[in-house]
């Protein structure tokens, strides 16, 4: 509370300072938007970064949880924020990559309206199955699946969510399928596996590391180029010859677009240092993160990579989420109808 | 198996009563404490913007200290329910129905005192159960999937439809109410948003907080300001004497209290059921079991005891599948381990065996930051009760500002305050139209979960209704729903025969007299 309260001193008290150079930048505490709520993987990450920062430029940088709808309200009010740098953005793929396919009427541009500054962590996704299961390598389940067309069931942290688009392309490049059972969040996916209810799920290192050296869940592949070193027996896909599988869940830092390319080089030039400083480097090491720096416009080509290669699995499934469609001129009365007009 | 249990627990007294992580700890419950009192101001907000304090702290006196304000709030929360019938946190709705009436009868102080107990005996029931059946509760817990948690759901609908107080085609259009609120926002299966209007806040559905406190504090509000009379400030003069219950009230109130830990402890284990559902169901079940159920609702000491008791053992039940699995239950617990990340552990299976004092250091810190609740809440009712005294243009306005402020704070935007406005205005007009609002609330819990569930059941078993009969835990479940409906009947003929043949006597010895 103390911590707050000095800032927002600090945060009146330079407001009056009038226009800011950018060679004093942050001359005031910056606010990482981080578009999910409290607790879970981008949260951690925000937090992480948000502390390596803050030691970089001696200046706070507070995290903002904005949660909802996919990240999407989240990163509305990052893409709205004044573009001075002192708000900026945790994103991953679910605003950036993922919501443009599967939101009609989103109130940002991925590409128009926000600016990379650079990457802050990837990590591969891992098929998981309980370790009672009786697959014991990513063939038995492929052969299964095959045999038995929408036997098995898989369980995914919702509709139009990373791991859901990792199981279809799976299931489109290995040939077989499965039956969809979504969830609200990943955790109660992973308690679906443990409880034998679902036959396998997709999900990343951090969540899964601790029940896999437990002996309660067996990886048998991983969506990487190359293998990780902490489950360095799992095969990549790219090992297995399906080499289209090829998946990640990232964050990158983000800024709203128009902020000047000064303060851009000087976000890029604090992001770099903080990911190749050790202290962080442990840090996001010891929360199942492993960080990998990309430049700005690297980023943006692999986001429009993605975009690509996702729209069409989104478009060839017919994943849809948000508002049912109302046509303008119906008002409420539409929206009141709006489920059955959709059926 | 009890004895290494035991002696775990002395090495984790060993480090809770360390000095610094006793100060921790106290620091923790002292927050949690003030941000329960404060209408609307939610734990998840209040741990959140303490996160980053934790980062240059040990890992041990971190957990500790953010625990002690999550099980902290739980205590403070119960206050502005009965004092102000304010539902500072959705599980105390319940605690609002009598502990409201029993202030305004001037009995405030009792209230507050049976509920310090009823906490503290659930919170240490729920202790209890952590220390020596964790292990095998998880498994047990793993049991529950889809169809079970959906038959449990059925249940416990069926069980609150009794909360409604007078006419019972109110209750049930209420409950209904309740379950349409709970359909609003994404369906899972489709993605589609269900009456958003194309508001995106609402793809997400409607807050918990805004339904509660709209419901019960704001209508409350809207609804007295009609008619503003002092409120009776004699009874707030309290002494020690007076907050103590009578030795007939603590015998009423014991049972409920015992019956209310069993549920809660038994709710915390279901993944996803968290203390709001353990608090409806013990309410509800007091008032099946109870001889003289219209009491519950005009100022029932029971009606106080078993939804504190619930909540509390449910609440440190939480920490079961939390610390035993690393899977968070609720979005807190979620925060919890979110904190234990970035300090660079890694929650799972073998937190116990890896980090065992950060784990029985933990167990150990919540008797102790139990009993400093006791101590720190006992002395504090008698200040707490004066908040009557305070004018109603000043109490009410400020608590309205604050619930602002919290709701605000729940997901930093402003469209659940402008909701729970709106809910308190709709609140208000269904007051004045003789409707409660406890079903409502009931109705939006356990909706939205059965809903989830029962498609989900049915996703699994491809189509096949069976499914709820064919798994053991849901057949049994669903036998003692029947049973209930049964009884419920067989119940009613036998009144209408009691009456009838009240009836006839009547008759008779009119025919007598004449």
């Amino acid at each position: 509370m103390r911590m707050l309260f000095l800032i927002l001193i600090a945060a009146m008290s330079l407001a009056g300072a009038g226009a800011l150079r950018a060679e004093d930048y942050p001359a005031k505490p910056v606010t990482l938007i981080v578009p999910f709520t409290p607790g879970g993987p981008a949260d951690s990450a925000g937090r992480i970064i948000a502390r390596a920062l803050e030691h970089q430029s001696g200046r706070p940088f507070i995290v903002e949880n904005i949660g909802g709808a996919g990240s999407t309200i989240g990163v509305t009010r990052a893409a709205n924020a004044t573009p001075d740098g002192y708000s900026l953005l945790l994103a991953s793929s679910s605003a950036l990559v993922m919501a443009p396919h599967l939101y009609a009427n989103l109130r940002y541009d991925p590409f128009t309206s926000l600016l990379p500054i650079g990457q802050i962590t990837e990590a591969p996704f891992i098929v998981l199955v309980n370790s009672a299961s009786k697959f014991r390598s990513y063939a038995d389940l492929l052969d299964y699946g095959k045999a038995n067309p929408g036997k098995m069931n898989f369980a995914t942290p919702g509709l139009g969510t990373v791991q859901h688009v990792t199981v279809e392309l799976m299931m489109d490049v290995g040939g077989f399928s499965a039956t969809h059972v979504p969830f609200k969040g990943a955790a109660p996916t992973v308690t679906a596996l443990l409880g034998g209810e679902v036959d396998f799920i997709v999900e990343t290192l951090n969540s899964a590391d601790a029940l896999v050296a437990a002996g309660k869940l067996r990886p048998l592949a991983m969506t990487g180029i190359k293998r990780l070193t902490q489950m360095p027996d799992v095969p990549t896909f790219q090992e297995l010859g399906q080499k289209d599988v090829e998946m990640r869940s990232w964050f990158a830092l983000i800024a709203p677009k128009g902020v000047s390319a000064p303060i851009m080089a000087r976000l890029e030039a604090m992001l770099n240092a903080a990911l190749t400083s050790e202290d962080t480097r442990k840090a996001f090491r010891a929360a199942g993160f492993e960080p990998v720096p990309m430049p700005p416009a690297e980023v943006s080509t692999m986001i429009r990579r993605e975009h690509e290669k996702f729209g069409t699995i989104i478009r060839a499934k017919n994943i849809k989420l948000g508002h049912a469609p109302v046509s303008p001129e119906s008002t409420m009365l539409a929206g009141l109808m709006g489920e059955n007009s959709v059926r | 198996m009890i004895l290494s249990a035991l002696n775990d627990l002395l090495y984790g007294f060993s480090v809770a009563l360390q000095p610094a992580n006793l100060v921790w700890c106290f620091t923790g419950v002292l927050i949690g404490n003030l941000v329960g009192v404060l209408p609307g101001m939610g734990v998840m907000a209040a741990i959140s913007i303490l996160l980053p304090l934790t980062f240059s702290m040990p890992p041990v006196a971190a957990l500790l200290m953010l625990s002690g304000i999550y099980y902290g709030s739980q205590y403070g929360g119960a206050i502005c329910s009965i004092l102000l019938n304010l539902p500072c946190h959705p599980p105390h709705a319940v605690t609002c129905l009598d502990g409201y009436p029993l202030a305004k009868q001037g009995k405030g102080g009792v209230a507050l005192g049976i509920t310090m107990l009823s906490s503290f005996a659930g919170a240490s029931f729920g202790i209890i159960e952590m220390i020596f059946f964790a292990p095998a509760l998880v498994t047990v817990a793993l049991h529950f999937g889809a169809a079970e948690i959906c038959s449990l759901m059925v249940l416990g609908l069926l069980v609150g439809s009794t909360l409604a107080k007078g006419s019972p085609l109110k209750g049930i259009s209420m409950t209904l109410l309740g379950l349409l609120l709970g359909l609003v926002g994404t369906d899972i299966n489709t993605g589609i948003g269900r009456f958003t209007f194309g508001i995106h806040e609402l793809l997400d559905g409607i807050e918990i907080v805004a339904v509660a406190l709209g419901m019960f504090g704001i209508a409350e509000f809207l609804k007295s300001v009609n008619n503003v009379r002092p409120i009776d400030t004699s009874h707030t003069h309290i002494k020690l004497r007076d907050m103590c219950p009578s030795r007939s009230e603590l015998k009423q109130a014991a049972m409920p209290m015992f019956r209310g830990t069993i549920i809660g402890a038994l709710c915390a284990l279901i993944p996803g059921t968290g203390p709001t559902i353990a608090s409806f169901v013990s309410y509800a079940t007091e008032k099946k079991l109870s001889k003289t159920p219209e009491r519950f609702g005009h100022g029932a000491i029971e009606g106080v005891a078993c939804p504190e008791a619930s909540t509390h053992s449910s609440v440190q039940g939480d920490f079961i599948p939390t610390m035993s699995l690393g899977i968070p239950g609720d979005a807190v617990m979620a925060l919890l381990l979110g904190a234990l990340i970035i300090q660079g552990i890694t929650p799972g299976p073998a937190l116990m065996s890896a980090h065992p004092d950060l784990f029985w250091g933990l167990i150990a810190s919540f008797w102790i930051g139990n009993i400093m609740l006791m101590v720190l809440n006992v002395p504090l009712i008698g200040i707490w009760v004066k908040l009557l005294a305070v004018p109603y243009r000043i109490l009410y306005p400020s608590a309205l500002f604050f619930i602002c402020i919290g709701v605000y704070s729940s997901t930093n935007s402003i469209t659940p305050v402008i909701l729970t406005l709106a809910i308190g205005i709709f609140g208000y007009l269904l007051l004045r139209l003789g409707f409660h609002p406890a079903p409502i609330l009931l109705g939006f819990v356990l909706g939205p979960r059965f809903e989830d569930e029962f498609r989900r059941a049915m996703i699994l078993s491809r189509g096949d209704v069976m499914v709820f009969a064919e798994k053991p835990i849901s057949a049994a479940i669903l036998c003692l729903t029947a049973i209930l409906i049964g009884y419920q009947i067989y119940a009613a003929f036998r009144n209408r025969q009691a009456v009838g043949g009240k009836m006839e006597e009547l008759d008779n010895s009119l025919t007598v007299e004449e």
